[in-house]
């Protein structure tokens, strides 16, 4: 619809610079797609990990109440696991940027 | 709706909101805001005269701004190649509040026109034209393995592994745009899509077994010619990763051997044997076939589409330097906008490619190391594909990217522009271009001496006062006989009022470079108030005393400092080992400068000896820096963070006092730069090895170094003045020294009582026959600036300009170096240089 709305309301100028990214002034026609370091590929993969455990965490929260202690050692223990992992990483340096 | 538009003005102040400061009594509040991206800004607001260089970056920026737009020039009429102003105010204290009634009124009535004319810039289009030519140029070095590249047949037939099987591929009819090059893979919208997914257009790889070739997506978009010349030559220079829009020669898969993939992102591109395996889509690669002619230019369908399989071979940036058409295993995934391959393998780029050329390879997961790439041997390694690429801190083989920040940059002071290299997110390499907001004054300077503090006033917006009150000492200490050319203590204090609002203008960029909106607005507003001195001392000093309490900002612009000099003076044992120093390494703490002030000229080259005439003249100093310099090199308790002292190979860091240096011979400034890179020191803003002794100002005292020449003025003797020096030697100690110098400031015009700083009453007499010299120090915010003016027959005839701007700027590579860029930048701000002050 908006994109409609802008059809309508006239041709585009074609305008040489406005097609290529702000760079304080300066031109910038290449593309910025560069390869990223293999580290972001550990921090995705530790995201991944996080991620699964929060999704997990949903279904416990809604019976976690119900089932009480026990619900709390249980999730303790599986995320007591997890967190060894992250130490485990975090001794590796897996987290460290440079 | 424009009206209703009109009332939301989004100005982009250029050069930049600090200049705009200067001119307003208050900030904008509510009237317009200030954007950061010409692209959400409606007003482009240029303020003051400009060079060409920067109006032309100026011009830029308008093209870039979305319509509607209005044009507002502050001062010139005109500035080629901006188009006419559609406001033009003059150039006074609040102007903007002048113009903004008219800017609006032009938004309202020009929003909607029938007809814009469009904004097409010579200068603007030749770049454009120039850079896309550079990244066809870089695609045109695709020598497959090949040194020179480029030349005649494309010899199939060396592409022995080369799974291109070009039988049939007929290199004359491989028109690839230009056929000179034998094999042009004139990709221009030519989907290399050599695999299952490749779309092809055209791209007619007769028996062009692309094996594998997923994602090759050689959008070689606008690749009329486009010549895979993989030459030898590092043609890219720079990482062009993606070519876009690239008018690239012919793709010349001719045999070269160095194959520069120069952005050849052909991740997991097994170019090893072009076999095209899985290359479903290749059908019939009927490369070679008449017709093929690889004119992918902008024949992106019309083309003799056997290039089944020939994806988006869109060799934007396909820098196939390295790409060894040859052996084109074009593998699956062998996609690449901008020739991203990522995940490609090249390793079996059996291109036969000798002699890859990788450099500036910008292979965004194009791992092609062609080194070796032989044709028909078939097999490349790893480490010969990726040998020439630069090389990470970590010894990754990265794509670097060159990126500009500024003129116009919203966390750099306006004007200044840094060219970077960044190797993802790390500097490599940082380095200041000179002279873009210069006026160039100093070519044009007046004859009549008289006119000269008016002069220099506009030479540094930033600080006229100062540059005044220097321009006036000069002509004091070559008029007056006695040389009295001592400040007066109205003149101290007019001084020190602009040395706080140019810190709390730094401050406020500081600020939004930190990315702290409230320390940033707070310093605008204090600002704004000293600047009509209506400002009130305590809140000012509250708000000091909340930044200097921020302790996780004291973190990270400072850390855990590896300081093996700690507060221990540095023993004499170094003193052996320095070479050419003579230095009396006293212990005894100095009681201030000796600045060997005297009217013969010892200069002090502080700052900037590029480019200015050392007159080190009479003390028979050499010429590589004979600084007969208060060494306050009071590195004790310099905070090297990281650094061995130990290894200092030169200046042992003791309080030295050099009252009369003769000969000094030191100063190789040897920026010892201790760190191997786990050594580098990683705190923010940190300058590695020991300050340049041409570094003066808040640089120099936040390093421990007392030099501040306003230990020379009797004016601060008398109130027992004593600079503010810190112990660190990184971004956080130069924000505490300047924070302290307001409060310093403060005090000393608290102090001065009733004498609120006017202007000199002195007289300046200039004999019409007069011949002489003329010099004057005095310290300005970022240091100390020299002037020295020779004068013949009553006329100026000659005049020099030490500025310690020119000093900092070459501190702008070893602060930046391998810190993450966010950090560099801040790390560049905290040396408040003055663009201004820089002049080629």
């Amino acid at each position: 619809m908006l994109y409609l709305i802008k059809q309508s309301l006239g041709k585009t100028l074609e305008e040489p610079g406005k097609d290529i990214p702000a760079e304080s002034g300066n031109l910038a026609p290449k593309p910025a797609w560069l390869r990223y370091h293999v580290r972001y590929y550990g921090y995705a993969l530790l995201f991944l990990a996080f991620d699964m455990e929060m999704a997990y965490m949903y279904p416990w929260a809604v019976v976690y109440q119900e089932v009480g202690l026990l619900a709390l050692l249980d999730m303790g223990v599986f995320l007591m696991i997890l967190f060894l992992g992250l130490v485990y990483t975090w001794t590796q340096l897996g987290l460290k940027r440079q | 709706m424009a009206k209703a538009a009109s009332r939301e003005l989004c100005l982009f102040p250029v050069p930049g909101p600090d200049i705009l400061r200067i001119y307003q009594s208050g900030p904008l509040n509510g009237e317009a805001r200030l954007t950061a991206n010409p692209r959400e800004a409606n007003v482009l607001l240029i303020i003051g005269d400009m060079n060409p260089d920067m109006a032309e970056q100026a011009a830029i920026v308008y093209a870039q701004m979305p319509r509607p737009r209005v044009l507002v020039l502050a001062g010139p009429k005109h500035l080629d190649p901006l188009p006419h102003p559609d406001v033009h105010v003059a150039l006074e204290k609040d102007f903007l509040q002048t113009a903004l009634p008219a800017v609006r009124e032009c938004l309202s009535n020009l929003a909607w026109i029938d007809e814009p004319e469009p904004y097409q810039p010579e200068a603007l289009v030749n770049e454009i034209e120039e850079a896309g030519k550079q990244q066809g140029h870089m695609h045109h070095h695709h020598h497959h393995g090949h040194g020179d590249h480029g030349l005649g047949d494309h010899d199939h037939s060396q592409h022995s592994g080369h799974g291109h099987s070009h039988e049939g591929h007929d290199p004359s009819a491989h028109q690839h745009g230009n056929a000179e090059e034998g094999h042009n893979h004139d990709h221009g919208n030519h989907d290399h899509g050599h695999l299952s997914g490749h779309k092809k257009e055209g791209h007619d790889h007769s028996a062009h077994t692309h094996s594998a070739h997923e994602g090759h997506d050689h959008s070689h978009e606008d690749h009329k010619n486009h010549g895979h010349s993989h030459s030898g030559e590092a043609e890219a220079g720079e990482s062009k990763g993606c070519h876009v829009a690239s008018d690239k020669p012919g793709h010349d898969h001719s045999q070269d051997t160095k194959h520069q993939h120069e952005g050849h992102d052909h991740s997991g591109h097994d170019h090893g044997e072009h076999g095209h395996e899985g290359h479903e889509q290749h059908g019939e690669h009927s490369h070679g076939s008449e017709g093929h002619s690889h004119s992918h230019g902008q024949q992106s369908g019309e083309k003799k589409d056997s290039h089944s399989g020939h994806q988006k071979h869109r060799h934007e940036g396909h820098d196939h330097s390295g790409h060894d058409h040859g052996a084109h295993h074009h593998d699956h995934g062998h996609e690449q906008e901008g020739h991203e391959h990522s995940g490609y393998q090249h390793g079996e780029h059996s291109h036969g490619h000798e002699g890859h050329g990788h450099e500036e390879h910008d292979h965004g997961g194009h791992d092609h190391g062609h080194g070796g790439h032989d044709h028909g041997s078939g097999f490349m390694s790893m480490i010969a594909m990726t040998k020439d690429l630069p090389r990470s801190s970590d010894g990754l083989p990265m794509e670097w990217s060159d990126v500009q920040f500024g003129p116009f940059h919203p966390g750099l002071p306006g004007g200044l522009r840094l060219s970077m290299k960044l190797d993802g997110d790390t500097v490599a390499e940082a380095v200041v271009d000179r002279g873009l907001p210069g006026r160039n004054l100093l070519t044009s300077v007046p004859e009549n001496p008289a006119a000269l503090p008016e002069y220099l006033e506009a030479v540094n917006p930033m600080a006229p006062v100062t540059y005044r009150l220097l321009a006036q000492k000069a002509l004091l200490n070559f008029s007056d006989e006695a040389g009295n050319s001592a400040l007066t203590l109205s003149e101290a204090v007019l001084l020190e009022k602009e040395r706080i609002n140019s810190h709390l203008n730094w401050l406020a960029v500081f600020a939004s470079t930190l990315g702290s909106s409230w320390m940033r607005d707070q310093a605008i507003k204090h600002y704004h108030l000293f600047q009509n001195d209506t400002g009130n001392r305590e809140q000012l000093s509250g708000f000091i005393r909340r930044i200097k309490k921020m302790l996780y900002l004291k973190l990270k612009l400072s850390a855990a400092v590896h300081n093996p000099g700690g507060t221990e003076k540095h023993s004499q044992e170094a003193a052996g080992t320095h070479k050419n120093h003579h230095h009396e390494h006293n212990a005894d703490s100095h009681s201030g400068h000796c600045h060997e002030e005297s009217d013969e000229q010892k200069p002090h080259d502080h700052g900037g000896h590029e480019g200015h005439e050392h007159h080190h003249g009479a003390q028979g100093h050499g010429e590589d820096h004979k600084h007969h310099e208060e060494h306050g090199h009071s590195h004790e308790g310099h905070d090297h963070g990281g650094h061995q002292h130990g290894e200092h190979d030169h200046h042992s860091h003791e309080m030295h006092q050099h009252t009369g240096h003769e000969t000094h011979d030191h100063h190789e400034h040897v920026h010892h730069d201790h760190a191997s890179k786990d050594e580098k020191n990683k705190v923010t803003g940190a300058v590695p090895g020991q300050l340049p002794d041409d570094i003066t100002g808040p640089v120099a005292r936040a390093a421990g170094i007392e030099k501040d020449h306003r230990l020379e003025e009797a004016v601060y003797q008398q109130a027992g003045w004593t600079p503010v020096t810190a112990a660190g030697n990184n971004a956080w100690s130069r924000l505490m020294v300047r924070l302290d110098e307001i409060e310093q400031s403060l005090r000393f015009i608290e102090k001065a009582g009733n004498d609120s700083g006017k202007e000199s009453s002195r007289k300046i007499n200039i004999p019409s026959v007069g011949m002489g010299n003329g010099i004057a120090h005095i310290e300005t915010p970022r240091g100390i600036v020299t002037l020295k003016f020779h004068i013949h027959e009553g006329k100026l005839a000659h005049m020099h300009l030490t500025t310690p701007s020119v000093a900092l700027a070459g501190l702008v590579k070893p602060v930046t170096e391998q810190q993450e860029l966010a950090d560099a930048l801040i790390a560049v701000n905290s040396l408040d240089i003055s663009p201004w002050e820089i002049n080629p």
